[in-house]
């Protein structure tokens, strides 16, 4: 869902050269046709800008040309090569979010936002925890409101949990994706990477690594996060604590990502490819 | 045929480790919540138990048994067959080795 005040920027690690978009952390060069080539070369750019670019540089209508920017737009952002700095105000925003998840519901779809790819600092163990910690903060943090929130509103208006264990194990929610993605960084320093922070999907992308080094990176998200719920849930029962013990699942919940069942386990497991 | 007995193993150990840490953290809860309630429970699968609370005067025991050990190897071998299916959609294996 992209608005002509939007902007489109290239994230670090990626640069524009003329012919090709070259991804440094991923080891990709994408080639680019020659009306690419005159927006990336003045990116950031504004989506309006771009269209009007367009419109001017290759004699289209104005309205084809906003169309083919967002679409060009939309298509770079969601292979990572690109973000897209929003435009307009926040209320606006949150208003034409809400106008395209009504159109939705019937489909039981949600308007995709546009992905963000923020760089990482993998050159030392040390490092790549610290800024997957610092990158994943605001995710983190929302995914724990969210949490807490629910279990807030289910169980402790039903009366089944207090209002600390659900704080607890909304913030836990939020904690676990942090582990996860903290762990796969960390088993993949010192090889270059990007976090890619999508709608209901967060990733970390790398360049190209043995396929034994891949399966134990994919391995490295869940079993940081899983361990870490584990030894929780192993305390709570020693301690005969439920609470400790619900708040140990979001986290422990983390390790049906080594199955096939996800592509961090069917790439753990050696069935496909990074 | 190597590579896919890898492919195999490694998501029958994956599987496993996933399938034993949240049956055990599962079994763990019900445990706990029925130790909270004030009851009495045992949960087994043939001789093996996964689970027992078990009341003795004022004291109440909870103790997680061997059933949470098959969970796993059941669960390792589900993940197994599953990337072997996995494995034969992409062609990876020739079903005439």
């Amino acid at each position: 869902m992209l608005d002509p005040s939007d902007t489109l920027e290239l994230p670090d690690g990626v640069r524009h050269l003329r012919g090709s978009l070259v991804d440094d952390v991923c080891g990709i060069t994408s080639p680019t046709n020659a009306a690419a080539d005159e927006i990336l070369s003045l990116a950031p750019i504004r989506l309006d800008a771009a269209a009007e670019l367009l419109a001017r540089r290759w004699r289209v209508p104005a309205e084809i040309a906003v169309d083919d920017a967002l679409r060009f737009a939309w298509s770079l952002n969601a292979a990572g090569l690109a973000n897209v700095r929003r435009g307009g105000s926040r209320p606006a925003r949150g208003a034409a979010w809400l106008c395209g998840a009504l159109r939705l519901l019937p489909f039981g779809r949600l308007p995709q936002a546009p992905a963000r790819r923020l760089p990482l600092d993998t050159s030392t163990r040390r490092r790549a925890l610290w800024c997957t910690t610092c990158a994943l903060l605001p995710r983190g943090g929302l995914l724990a409101g969210l949490g807490a929130a629910l279990l807030v509103a289910a169980g402790v208006s039903l009366g089944a949990v207090a209002f600390g264990v659900a704080l607890a194990t909304g913030v836990a929610f939020g904690a676990a994706l942090i582990v996860h993605e903290a762990g796969h960084a960390v088993a993949l320093a010192p090889t270059p990477a990007a976090l890619v922070v999508r709608t209901t999907r967060t990733s970390v992308v790398h360049g190209p690594v043995s396929a034994r080094r891949a399966a134990a990176v994919a391995a490295a998200g869940p079993l940081a996060a899983g361990t870490l719920g584990f030894a929780v849930a192993a305390w709570a029962l020693h301690d005969a604590s439920f609470a400790s013990l619900l708040a140990a699942c979001p986290a422990t919940g983390h390790l049906v990502g080594l199955t096939v069942a996800t592509h961090d386990g069917r790439v753990a497991c050696g069935a496909c490819d990074a | 045929m190597t590579a896919a007995r890898a492919v195999v193993a490694r998501a029958f150990l994956l599987g496993a480790v996933a399938g034993g840490a949240v049956g055990f953290v599962v079994a763990a809860g019900v445990g706990l919540a029925v130790v909270a309630a004030g009851g009495a429970a045992r949960l087994a699968i043939g001789p093996l138990v996964v689970l027992e609370v078990a009341r003795v005067g004022s004291a109440t025991s909870l103790a997680l048994g061997p059933g949470i050990g098959l969970i796993a190897v059941v669960l390792g071998a589900v993940n197994a067959l599953a990337a072997l299916v996995i494995l034969r959609r992409r062609g990876g294996l020739d079903p005439m080795t």
